[in-house]
């Protein structure tokens, strides 16, 4: 469906993107993650046609993106990190905008239309000028707007930053819907826990793909024994276990510590190291890695 | 229909907005009112103060010529050089004439006399009208006083001048359509370069550009609402021309329709051109007001006349279309030409138009970087 090969982009003498390599089945979930900045944006753009690359090759249902930008939009959905939709237009006319700028013949507009409002619950506020719409709604009239003309491919960059968590449920609802009906979804987002839901995962930073895979492969490739401690004094503890194993060794994960461990029986010595200098350890148990831990795992080498 | 769409949300966002409705529907009609109003060349009541030395029944009677020609003011007499001195540099007068003792005299003997006229220069172009008139009553005057006796013939060419299309020499009537000019051209330029240049700082655009429409959908749909907002601008700002200032139009209102929409493609071209190298709207306007205000009042002939530019700044001029348009709007208001006059200008216009929209297109990419 879609395939990237050493993608590279410059935006005069910085590196957005450094060689980046993907391949998407059709029907998934896609999930691009990292932190702002690392080149995400950069590289949607590119998939949707946007933006010139410097070198490597695109190709989108088997077409060249690169040398004919054109030739794959008609079948992408495109929502950019700022969609702006038209805030003097109500709802409908803002669907029915896009409906026409992607040719959908008028009667078909009508009934997908219907259709979107019913299964994104914007129905009720159809008439409303977009202005005037919660950042909830207003991301899931522009997922309306990028899906009216039912592309195969639907690139959003980051639906849900600045979404409230019931409206953030809701669009992944939608994404799920949509998977079911064949869509193939690529998203960006800066929030790992999110990413989790994608059937497939690669990790950007500093335009570059750390890793990729599923959640399981990404958990596989984990090669330390992660730790979860609860003590009384974390922040103390923290610093104690940072100067022993190295800094990105240990974090914070609300009040308790991830412990990156090279092997279960160095927890002993950890727990010693706590206890010896007066800190109780309230928990301290074996846990399974979640993409932030890998992330960091993948990313702690660059500093 | 991509096309159509791009029109129809345009349009249906100016119509939404009342402070864009208000400004491309009235404030070029207020503008011409205001500017139609305040810019004029016809200079009225100069001030002007005498020294009557002469304090005579013939002195008085020049003065009586001067103050009831309508052009000039009796600021105040003055019973001294100093005081009139004083009135020039205060900038209370623009003429101060001195009578001598001896005018009277003279005037009875016919042989000759004089009078001293201080003319104000700080303000060149007033000076230079006031001196005009000036002349005129005096030569009148003088014409009257030395005037030969009836029973003797003196063999003389008759000169008599007649002024065609402005016979009372109205600068309203030639100003009014430099107006209208100008309010186009700016109308027209900063509509449209701020509508497109919005859309990228709103990042609207961002969502267009990976739609499959083609460049001149997007640019045609962005531009036709303002096509026809500026053509019922025209309509507004001509019959405003004529009911207010009572600038005549003689010729053929079609053709002026047709030399309208070569004039805004101009314009628009502009605008275009303007929003494809702008990345916010605030410099977008200052970038439009740059290119297509500022030479349409100077190098358009508006104000200065191009045959006494420099041969340099005249070739700008030929990229300058309000030159042609002024050209053409005095010619159908004044003197009721029509295309088999105008059509150089037509030509121009047209190739202009051609270059603008051109270069607009090549500028723009659907492209973000």
């Amino acid at each position: 469906m879609i395939e990237v090969r050493n993608l590279v982009k410059r935006f005069g003498s910085r590196d957005a993107l450094k060689g980046i390599n993907l391949h998407i089945e059709k029907g998934m979930i896609f999930a691009l993650v990292g932190a702002d900045g690392a080149g995400k944006t950069t590289l949607l753009r590119t998939l949707a046609g946007i933006l010139t690359p410097d070198d490597g090759e695109i190709s989108i249902l088997g077409r060249d993106i690169i040398k004919d930008p054109e030739c794959a939009k008609e079948h992408i959905g495109y929502l950019s990190q700022r969609f702006s939709l038209n805030p003097s237009l109500t709802v409908a006319e803002n669907i029915d905008f896009f409906g026409a700028l992607f040719q959908v013949p008028y009667g078909e507009r009508e009934k997908r239309t219907k259709r979107l409002m019913e299964f994104s619950r914007l129905g009720p506020f159809r008439d409303r000028q977009a202005g005037k719409l919660s950042g909830g709604m207003k991301q899931k009239l522009a997922l309306c707007c990028a899906l009216i003309h039912t592309p195969d491919i639907l690139l959003l960059d980051e639906p849900t930053t600045g979404v409230d968590p019931i409206s953030r449920r809701e669009l992944w609802e939608i994404l799920y819907d949509l998977l079911g009906e064949g869509v193939t979804i690529v998203v960006s987002t800066p929030y790992m826990d999110e990413a989790e839901r994608a059937g497939e995962i690669m990790l950007i930073h500093n335009g570059r793909a750390v890793i990729s895979g599923t959640l399981d492969q990404l958990k596989a490739s984990y090669r330390y024994f992660l730790f979860e401690a609860v003590c009384d004094q974390n922040r103390q503890a923290l610093r104690l276990v940072s100067d022993h194993l190295g800094k990105n060794r240990v974090m914070f994960f609300g009040d308790r510590l991830h412990i990156a461990l090279n092997d279960g029986s160095e927890s002993a010595g950890i727990k010693s190291l706590l206890e010896n200098s007066g800190i109780q350890i309230l928990s301290l148990l074996k846990i399974d890695p979640g993409l932030e831990d890998i992330f960091i795992q993948e990313t702690s080498g660059d500093n | 229909m991509r096309y159509l769409a791009i029109a129809k949300r345009e349009a249906l966002s100016i119509v939404r907005d009342p402070r864009s409705l208000f400004l491309v529907v009235f404030l070029p009609v207020m503008l011409l009112i205001v500017y139609g109003y305040g810019v004029t060349f016809d200079i009225r009541h100069v001030p002007v103060a005498f020294y009557d030395q002469s304090r005579s029944a013939q002195s008085r009677d020049l003065i009586d010529r001067y103050l009831s020609s309508g052009y000039f003011l009796l600021r105040e007499s003055a019973n001294s050089r100093e005081s009139l001195d004083r009135l020039l540099i205060g900038d209370k007068i623009i003429l101060g004439i001195v009578i001598p003792p001896d005018f009277a005299d003279h005037i009875i003997a016919k042989n000759g006399g004089e009078i001293q006229v201080l003319v104000n220069g700080s303000d060149a172009n007033t000076a230079n009208v006031a001196m005009g008139y000036q002349a005129a009553v005096f030569a009148d005057y003088t014409g009257d006083i030395f005037k030969p006796p009836s029973n003797l013939k003196i063999p003389s060419v008759d000169l008599r001048i007649r002024t065609w299309y402005n016979p009372e020499l109205k600068s309203s009537h030639f100003i009014v359509p430099g107006i209208i000019v100008i309010i186009m051209m700016l109308l027209g330029a900063i509509l449209t370069s701020s509508a497109i240049v919005r859309e990228k700082e709103t990042g609207s655009i961002e969502q267009i550009v990976a739609s499959p429409i083609k460049p001149w959908e997007y640019i045609l749909g962005k531009m036709t609402p303002y096509i026809v907002i500026s053509l019922s601008d025209v309509m507004l700002v001509v019959a405003a021309a004529y009911f207010v200032f009572n600038v005549p139009i003689r010729g053929n209102l079609l053709y002026l329709g047709f030399f309208t929409v070569l004039f805004l493609a101009n314009a628009l071209g502009i605008g275009l051109f303007v929003s494809t190298v702008s990345r916010t709207v605030s410099s977008s306007q200052m970038f439009a007001v740059l290119i297509s205000l500022l030479p349409s009042i100077l190098l358009s002939g508006f104000i200065f006349p191009i045959e006494s530019m420099p041969r340099p700044i005249q070739a700008i001029t030929y990229f300058v279309p309000a030159r042609y348009f002024l050209v053409i709007l005095r010619g159908i208001f004044l003197k009721g030409v029509g295309v088999d006059v105008l059509w150089p200008q037509a030509l121009f216009l047209t190739a202009n138009a051609a270059f603008f929209l051109t270069m607009a297109a090549l500028k723009f990419k659907k492209k973000l970087d």
